[in-house]
């Protein structure tokens, strides 16, 4: 029998100067995702916070995977968190949980290296034309 | 099959923003493998050399671009004049009627790209009459919809969504961009194109948008720029 809804979770990572907590992540995630695509569309598009790790800042988020595309853009629209400018980029997309989960704990390492050294050069107007 | 190559035209080295460098190795990290930059100040061109040569051992393909916002036709033309054959990507900024249509007539031209508050008003049938004939890009930056408030994002995508169609309806090719200074404000080519995706409609256009597109403007200028080249398909092969 075909399902009637194909779960998608995708893998975000949250490109931020404050450490957020979950609670402060969901709440800003519903306020963008509310704005963005209203109550109508939050009814189409639902979406969950499965998982959110505070240290490597890496999360799942679950939607239909109709709402795919919506979601992402939804999230790449954001660029403010609690007043900071922030981002959220999604790293994968994957079927399942236990996959999802299994890919965010691979990536975490890797991400925390290469965003530590990213985040160490940000917003520096002076070294704008170093190279 | 041969993995989908990522482009990304427009990012601005200026002095409020990011340094290039951290530009590079955040393209690197989000997956492109070509970016376009444009200098607000001519003066750091001098280290677009050393800027290439540290994008080369990232991995990262870099193209010099030139912005131009002129405020009048002749400023435009002169512009042209100076530039054409120093950078790779030419993209000029419509903010009025008249710039638009000369940009549009004009084959040196690469890329057009509009404000969301006008869009609509001056990419109108004249203008996209112009581009058809021409063969000009017009390019959608995610930063004009960052950074506002939800009414302005709302009417941005609006005016965006309606333009782009018409351009799509008359075969004239749309590029994304992320038009970031930066490195917060860039983002994954995967998103990119799901932003032309909302606004089309369109899966197979919102991939090239990012990818086939704008590779392909690069690599036609960089023929264009080489010593070999005479004309479109004809260049020098052997010289004696």
């Amino acid at each position: 029998m075909v399902k009637e809804v194909r779960w998608r979770y995708l893998i975000f990572h949250v490109h931020s100067p404050l450490s957020l907590k979950t609670e402060d992540l969901k709440v800003a995630l519903k306020n963008h995702l509310r704005t963005f695509l209203g109550t109508y569309g939050l009814s189409k598009n639902p979406f969950r916070l499965m998982a959110y790790d505070e240290e490597s800042k890496l999360g799942i988020l679950k939607c239909p995977h109709r709402s795919l595309e919506v979601i992402k853009v939804a999230l790449a629209l954001l660029s403010t968190i609690n007043g900071e400018p922030s981002a959220i980029h999604v790293v994968k997309v994957s079927g399942t949980l236990k996959k999802a989960k299994s890919k965010a704990s691979q990536l975490a390492e890797k991400l925390k290296f290469r965003w530590n050294e990213l985040e160490a050069g940000m917003k520096k107007p002076s070294q704008a034309t170093e190279v | 099959m041969p993995k989908r190559r990522y482009a990304d035209l427009h990012i601005k080295v200026v002095d409020e923003g990011d340094p290039p460098k951290l530009l590079i190795e955040m393209a690197k990290h989000l997956g492109f493998s070509l970016i376009a930059l444009s200098f607000d100040d001519p003066h750091k061109l001098r280290d677009f050399k050393t800027i290439k040569d540290l994008g080369k051992d990232l991995g990262v393909d870099i193209a010099l671009r030139a912005d131009l916002k002129p405020s009048s036709p002749n400023e435009l033309k002169e512009c042209l004049r100076r530039l054409r054959r120093s950078v790779e990507v030419i993209g000029v900024y419509c903010h009025d009627m008249a710039v638009a249509r000369t940009a549009a007539r004009d084959r040196r031209v690469d890329i057009t790209f509009y404000e969301p508050g006008n869009v609509l008003s001056i990419l109108n049938e004249g203008q996209l009459s112009l581009l058809v004939e021409s063969g000009h890009y017009v390019e959608v930056n995610l930063i004009d919809f960052l950074h506002k408030t939800p009414y302005e994002q709302a009417r941005a995508l609006w005016n965006y969504g309606l333009a782009l169609k018409r351009a799509v309806e008359r075969g004239i090719p749309i590029i994304v961009s992320s038009g970031a200074s930066r490195i917060i404000d860039m983002r994954a080519p995967r998103e990119l194109s799901a932003f032309v995706y909302l606004l089309l409609n369109d899966k197979a256009l919102a991939e090239e948008a990012v990818s086939t597109k704008p590779m392909k403007l690069v690599q036609s200028n960089r023929e264009k720029l080489s010593s070999s080249f005479i004309r479109p398909g004809v260049k020098v092969v052997n010289e004696w």
